[in-house]
């Protein structure tokens, strides 16, 4: 790599890196775990930049990087994903209510398979379409679909958020209006 | 949007603004690209080292990708090296024979690579669906992979037997009305002398095609280029870590798409449009039942194919036809017969067909059905012109998990349980007199316990099963 694409690498690493890593903490559910994720992510798109042709798609390019890699990686590593930060003061809305809960969801997300969890953190949190969720998985637009649905689908009979049956921020809206 | 979606997105925000990047990334990315660098290297040149090693010495080495979806491992065993004592007799090694980068050798193919699981429990299936098309024949695994959504294998494969070399591309389904898994050739084809690439086009969830292209394993890269334009992409790994093998999903009109394989030595191996009227996709209706009888007994399958030929006006067309039996044997006045479907390569549908022949026999028998339901719980094929006899043979060939067929030669009577052939696997053969054949005798078929309350898979007039292609009388 010469030094101008040195420089554009360094640039666009200093730039995305924060956005990168929040994503990668999803995937891997733990602040270790994430950045050694996107690390190896970066280091491999490091590796390929000079073949990359369109610089304007670099974030999905190590975002789909970073999906493969989670895979493998957490093959190899197998970590328990439980949660162990201390969560923070949030004003406004019942706070302790919604800490309890977005604590559950967390908990509920690291117990789903990791191709679903994929799915959802690039749908949900990444607001990427279907069909760039599927170009970031290197899936069909059916297997998003499908992975979705079947994650949302554990999350909600998920153990861990069972006794919330009666929040009604996890229940689904119905036809009938009252 | 449900209220669970908001809160999700709310609570992996909440989450994730908790971490923060370190201050410079870049010189511990760089370390790990430089790790990753060097690792690459070391297998590319472990492996070069052990195949100049084999030319001069037999020492076998075993090759095996032991990976499964998401982490691929290669391992190398190499065999310890013959004893030193020198051995005369034992005739040098001799050198393998070059081919040229990046072909398909059948009597030699490369070797499997994707997810184990496919190659170890679901090769058996794909072998004994294959053979029932091509007997004598043996498949060797090239790509296997776990469809994600359906959570189901997939397999492409080359093939080589009597019939020549071919290639093709299995799935595991569950045929209907029955819930054991078979495997389905989907799509098969000649190989071609030399060939580079293996290119297969199916459907996709949700709409449009999946391309899924094999090629060698050492391939320096393979490349998509969507309606034929300038830029080439890099195709997709379906399994990580597995090279020489590539995926794409497009929508709409692939006609134009081209696809090229860059081999390990750099020379463009193949560079084509994608072409996906050209796969031999077999017909949607074929029966995923076993293949039964004896089919050495029966009349020779050519004889049939020729039959079915000159019933479309195609008899030019002969060498299109592909037959699967799924009964053959003899009836007790000593008549050969075999009942299956036949269709024309690239067709749809096909259809039933039986033959009979033997000693005594006025003519062959020849009979075309319609395009077979996909969903029937049985087959009936009727067998008249017993040499010295008045009799009809009736064959019924039921699905694979009946448990009983029951005959009633008049709409008057009771089902009586009828008799398999012995060794006919399921299937019965059932005398008919000149009054059942006037349309009044039933059958009853049951699966499951053979509960005739709960299991019954069919029931009804027997002239029912045994309509003809153009009509039913």
């Amino acid at each position: 790599m010469d030094d101008q694409g040195r420089e554009d690498f360094r640039c666009y690493v200093t730039h995305r890196s924060p956005a990168l890593l929040r994503t990668a903490y999803l995937l891997t559910g733990n602040r270790a775990d994430a950045e050694d994720l996107l690390q190896t992510s970066l280091a491999k798109t490091y590796l390929a930049w000079d073949r990359i042709r369109e610089r304007e798609a670099l974030d999905g390019y190590v975002r789909r990087v970073m999906v493969n890699t989670q895979t493998s990686f957490w093959r190899r590593r197998r970590i328990d994903e439980r949660p162990t930060e201390e969560l923070p003061e949030v004003a406004g809305r019942d706070a302790t209510a919604d800490l309890d809960l977005h604590d559950a969801l967390w908990r509920a997300l690291a117990g789903l398979p990791r191709k679903q969890r994929a799915a959802v953190v690039l749908r949900y949190y990444e607001d990427l379409s279907e069909a760039e969720s599927a170009q970031a998985l290197g899936v069909s637009v059916g297997a998003v679909k499908s992975a979705t649905s079947r994650a949302l689908a554990k999350l909600r009979s998920d153990p861990v958020l069972a006794d919330r049956t009666d929040d009604p921020r996890l229940t689904l809206p119905t036809g009938a209006q009252p | 949007m449900s209220p669970l979606d908001d809160e999700l997105r709310r609570a992996m925000s909440e989450r994730a603004l908790r971490v923060q990047p370190a201050a410079d990334p870049l010189a511990d990315i760089e370390r790990r690209a430089r790790q990753i660098r060097r690792t690459r290297l070391a297998c590319l040149a472990l492996g070069v080292t052990v195949l100049v090693a084999g030319s001069a010495i037999a020492v076998p080495t075993l090759i095996e990708a032991t990976g499964t979806e998401n982490a691929p491992e290669v391992r190398l065993t190499t065999v310890p090296e013959p004893s030193a004592v020198p051995t005369p007799d034992r005739p040098p090694t001799p050198a393998p024979t070059s081919r040229p980068a990046g072909t398909l050798d059948p009597a030699d193919p490369w070797p499997y690579r994707g997810e184990r699981s496919v190659r170890t429990d679901f090769l058996a299936q794909v072998q004994a669906a294959w053979e029932g098309e091509h007997p004598d024949s043996t498949v060797s695994p090239l790509f296997g992979r776990v469809y994600e959504p359906s959570q189901q294998p997939e397999l492409v494969f080359v093939a080589s037997g009597p019939d020549g070399n071919w290639w093709g591309f299995a799935q595991r389904t569950t045929s209907v009305g029955s819930t054991e898994p078979v495997a389905r050739i989907t799509q098969q084809q000649k190989l071609s002398a030399g060939a580079t690439a293996l290119v297969t086009v199916l459907g996709a969830d949700g709409g449009g095609s999946t391309v899924l292209v094999v090629a060698a394993p050492d391939s320096r890269g393979i490349f998509y280029a969507p309606t034929g334009g300038a830029q080439q992409t890099p195709m997709a790994m379906p399994v990580e870590g597995v090279t020489g093998v590539g995926i794409a999903f497009r929508d709409g009109d692939l006609s134009r798409d081209r696809v090229r394989v860059v081999a390990a030595n750099g020379a463009t191996v193949y560079d084509q449009a994608i072409a996906p009227a050209s796969a031999a996709v077999t017909p949607a209706n074929l029966l995923p039942w076993p293949q039964r009888g004896d089919r050495v007994a029966g009349p020779p399958e050519n004889a049939l194919k020729a039959r079915f030929a000159s019933a479309f006006d195609r008899t030019d067309d002969i060498d299109q036809v592909r037959y699967r039996a799924l009964y053959a044997g003899d009836t007790d006045g000593g008549l050969r017969f075999t009942y299956g479907q036949a269709w024309f390569t690239g067709s749809q549908d096909a259809f039933g067909v039986g033959l009979t022949n033997g000693t005594g026999a006025p003519q062959p028998e020849f009979f075309l059905g319609p395009a077979t339901d996909p969903s029937a719980a049985v087959l009936a094929y009727n067998i008249s012109g017993q040499p010295a006899s008045d009799e009809q043979v009736l064959v019924v060939i039921p699905e694979p998990r009946t448990t009983q067929v029951s005959y009633d030669s008049n709409a008057a009577g009771a089902f009586s349980p009828a008799t398999p052939v012995p060794g006919g696997d399921g299937v019965y053969l059932i005398d008919r007199t000149l009054a059942g054949t006037s349309g009044s005798d039933r059958l009853q078929v049951l699966t499951g316990k053979g509960n005739q309350a709960t299991d019954v898979s069919y029931q009804g007039p027997v002239v029912d099963l045994l309509c003809g292609y153009t009509s039913c009388s």
